[in-house]
């Protein structure tokens, strides 16, 4: 081989790694920076739905802001739904839907409890009645097509309708809440976007200074490589300890369909890579504590995390492969 | 406690060079050659410091010959609170004389004056004097020291200072280097000239490689070439013979120098292999009858089962006794070292635990002891290894850290302390370490002389303890599956 090409390419091994590798960590920030997450968003206007298409429904009820409300009290909201085939409901596990009792939870159109008699029109006051809990809950009402088909998102509109039950959350619950929803979240876009930018760093750190290049003593390259590396393993280990009974129940179900859709294969490929990565990250972290010089796990977490990050962000954005 | 905090500042290194060069007669250089050969040492590793650590190199490097210039250069160090890492041959295995903070080098090789007063049996010598060349010089009188480090070929009068200097040749008989110092000239880390002739006032100059001044001028006492003498090699096949040996002579007797050793070691200095330990005594009759002496050492060595291996091995021994470090160092691609300080009592345990790790993890060993009078004895152990095999090299490392930690445990410390062994002064020997910080804080309220090692350290006890646990498993683990390197191994004969 050209000894000259050989020579050049050891020049700009670093210089293209490290683009790679910034490439990833400004994509990563910049999906932070639209707050992305993993769940199809549905944005702040309940009329502009993500994977599902709103044409053609429409939902509204009779109440405004936060409901008041003691523990185990009872309110009755009245909701209208238009659209064709129309069905109201109240989607099970959405939300806190589950911890409310609610006097109905589906109602088609002119079926029980629909109050309007013109078709594709669904008015139904429903009775709902708060948990034994202090706290601020939400729950989930949608208007759609009540035919779903395999495989295809139905079209939708949706509301949300927020309580204070009793004294409401205190700012700890809230505190504890507001990590759990969005940063303890395995489907949200934050411990696994820190994490690839710690890693991403890290990794800029660590090949600046094998190039000899950097300005900094190499010392400080050593130790800051290693606490973002760590930091970025300690922010998996957290995403993975809530995802790990999810991912069991999805295995299970995975290995007893006979077939697997595309979207099937990718969600196992992204367990399995997880997996993977995870393991690597350990071994990069074991290694780089005995002081053993290889880039080869690190590297590799760097890969499997990373496909993992843009698979997710690719299935935000495309919902269905 | 006190906080130090060592100043870099690119701009008063600079102004500090400048004013460097316009003191009299002082040769200063900054070119890269001069600045990497005085920044490194006789560490198996010198590639480990300069690539993680740059600010372990010189700025520049200043080459005294006078006191007055070391003054002067302090001072101006001073000024521009510039660092100044005093340095001898750089022959210590620790990084001693390691410009942790960048800075100047002082190299001290250019101080080599010495008088001789017959009258007083004193020479007065200026530190960068080597040991053997002063020794070469007042064997032509008649004269000889009363103790040497056993790297005399290269170590300097200061570099011994500095590294403690409390366990060499003759120390069995004469004590520490310390007793043989009459007086001395330092110049304080401010600057200021001192005089100190009691061992009260100069004890905290020994073993703390220069961070409370440097020495420029010293006063050593001397005695005559003694009469008689006479060198005896024994071989023992049993480690308890030869321990019980050296235990009743150092009781008994009053030999020169005293060292015991196994295999690896006499194998690696002299190429000899027969036994599988192996005793080394030096006589000189100084303080005891000479043939009294002679019969009552062989009678309890023979009593032990010690067999004598011949006059000319003997002979030869001693003749090269000064070139063995550097022989074995230089035969092996990287040798760790490490020396521990511990009560005779504890040399079994220390040994067995040596051998049984090294054997455990499949690296090189061996190693040495001299003992003093007090029964304390000085363990050099040793791993020669090769860095290209990563593993290996920090098993080996690791192994002698585990020793350390043991030393430790059984009432020990290490020999020297230099840039890497500071991290043990810092975690086991915490009082120490405190007089020592707070005198320094006295002596160097700048931090200019030698810094980052002895009162403080870049390192971490914690993570070089996980790191080298860590590399041990990961020796096993390559080991039991087949792939952990197993080299350099020598090819000992056996005894038949």
């Amino acid at each position: 081989m050209d000894n000259a090409w050989m020579q050049t390419m050891n020049r700009k091994k670093p210089i293209i790694l490290i683009a790679c590798i910034s490439g990833l960590l400004f994509f990563t920030i910049g999906l932070l920076w639209f707050n992305a997450s993993g769940v199809p968003a549905f944005g702040p206007d309940p009329n502009i739905p993500g994977c599902h298409n709103p044409a053609g429904y429409t939902i509204s009820a009779n109440v405004t802001g936060t409901i008041s409300i003691p523990k185990n009290g009872t309110v009755n909201v009245e909701f209208t739904a238009t659209g064709g085939n129309l069905i109201l409901q109240i989607v099970p596990g959405a939300r806190d839907n589950n911890i409310f009792s609610f006097s109905v939870m589906n109602v088609t159109d002119n079926g029980v409890g629909d109050l309007d008699s013109a078709p594709n029109v669904i008015q139904a006051i429903i009775s709902i009645t708060a948990p034994d809990t202090n706290g601020n809950f939400q729950i989930l009402v949608v208007a759609r097509n009540a035919t779903v088909i395999q495989g295809v998102p139905p079209n939708l509109a949706y509301m949300t309708v927020q309580f204070k039950v009793g004294t409401g959350a205190s700012l700890w619950d809230q505190i504890v809440a507001f990590f759990t929803t969005y940063i303890f979240n395995h489907d949200q876009i934050y411990l696994g976007g820190a994490a690839i930018i710690c890693l991403s760093i890290a990794t800029v750190f660590y090949e600046y200074g094998r190039s000899g290049k950097g300005s900094l003593a190499s010392s400080k390259y050593v130790k800051v490589h290693g606490w973002l590396a760590f930091s970025a393993l300690v922010l998996t280990t957290i995403n993975v300890i809530f995802i790990i009974s999810a991912t069991g129940a999805t295995l299970q179900n995975l290995f007893t369909m006979s077939v697997w859709s595309l979207d099937d294969v990718v969600h196992f490929l992204h367990i399995v890579f997880g997996i993977t990565g995870y393991a690597c990250g350990i071994m990069a972290m074991l290694t780089g504590l005995a002081g053993i010089r290889t880039r080869l796990w690190g590297y590799l977490a760097l890969v499997f995390w990373g496909f993992n990050f843009v698979q997710g962000v690719i299935q935000w954005v495309i919902p269905t492969w | 406690m006190v906080k130090f905090k060592p100043q870099y500042n690119p701009r008063d290194i600079k102004k500090s060079f400048q004013a460097m060069r316009s003191i009299e007669g002082l040769y200063v250089s900054h070119t890269l050659v001069e600045r990497i050969s005085t920044s490194g040492d006789a560490t198996g590793t010198p590639f480990y410091h300069f690539r993680w650590k740059l600010h372990n190199l010189a700025d520049f490097v200043a080459y005294p010959e006078t006191s007055e210039q070391v003054k002067q250069i302090l001072q101006i160090a001073n000024k521009y609170k510039v660092s100044v890492t005093p340095r001898g041959s750089g022959s210590c295995y620790y990084g001693s004389g390691v410009p942790a903070n960048g800075g100047v080098v002082m190299d001290m090789k250019r101080m080599t004056n010495f008088e001789v007063d017959k009258e007083s049996m004193t020479v007065t010598t200026q530190p960068g004097i080597v040991f053997s060349s002063l020794m070469t010089e007042l064997a032509k009188e008649g004269l000889e020291l009363g103790c040497y480090p056993t790297s005399a070929y290269t170590t300097t009068i200061g570099g011994w200072i500095g590294t403690g200097g409390s366990m060499g040749i003759g120390t069995l008989q004469s004590g520490s280097f310390i007793n043989q110092i009459v007086s001395l000239k330092l110049i304080t880390p401010t600057g200021e000239e001192k005089f100190l002739s009691d061992e009260k006032s100069m004890s905290h100059l020994f073993g703390t490689g220069g961070i409370f001044g440097v020495v420029v001028e010293i006063t050593i006492k001397l005695l005559p070439t003694p009469q008689m003498q006479t060198a005896l090699s024994y071989g023992f096949k049993d480690k308890r013979d030869l321990l019980k040996t050296v235990e009743e002579l150092v009781k008994t007797q009053d030999p020169f120098t005293l060292r015991f050793s196994d295999k690896g070691h006499e194998f690696r200095s002299t190429g000899f292999s027969k036994y599988d330990y192996y005793l080394f005594v030096y006589l000189t009759g100084r303080n005891k009858p000479y043939n009294e002496e002679y019969a009552q050492t062989l009678d309890v060595i023979t009593k032990n089962q010690g067999e004598y291996i011949g006059d000319l091995y003997s002979t030869r021994v001693w003749e090269d006794y000064l070139k063995h470090e550097m022989r074995i160092k230089l035969a092996n691609p990287v040798l760790m070292l490490q020396q521990i300080v511990v009560n005779f009592s504890a040399v079994p345990k220390l040994i067995d635990q040596f051998e049984k790790w090294a054997n455990r993890y499949r690296v090189n060993h061996a190693y040495y002891g001299i003992i003093n009078k007090d029964l304390k004895v000085r363990m050099v152990f040793y791993t020669p290894t090769d860095n290209t095999f990563w593993m290996h090299f920090l098993a080996s490392k690791a192994i002698l850290h585990k020793l350390v930690k043991l030393g430790y445990r059984l009432g020990g410390r290490v020999y020297t302390y230099g840039l890497q062994n500071s991290v043990y002064l810092q975690k086991f020997e915490k009082e120490k370490l405190k007089t020592l910080r707070n005198l320094k804080h006295q002596e160097d309220p700048n931090y200019i002389v030698n810094p980052l090692k002895i009162v403080m350290t870049k390192m971490s006890f914690l993570r070089i303890d996980v790191m080298f646990e860590m590399a041990l498993i990961f020796r096993k683990i390559s080991l039991f599956a087949n792939k952990g390197a197993i080299i350099l191994t020598p090819d000992m004969p056996g005894p038949n």
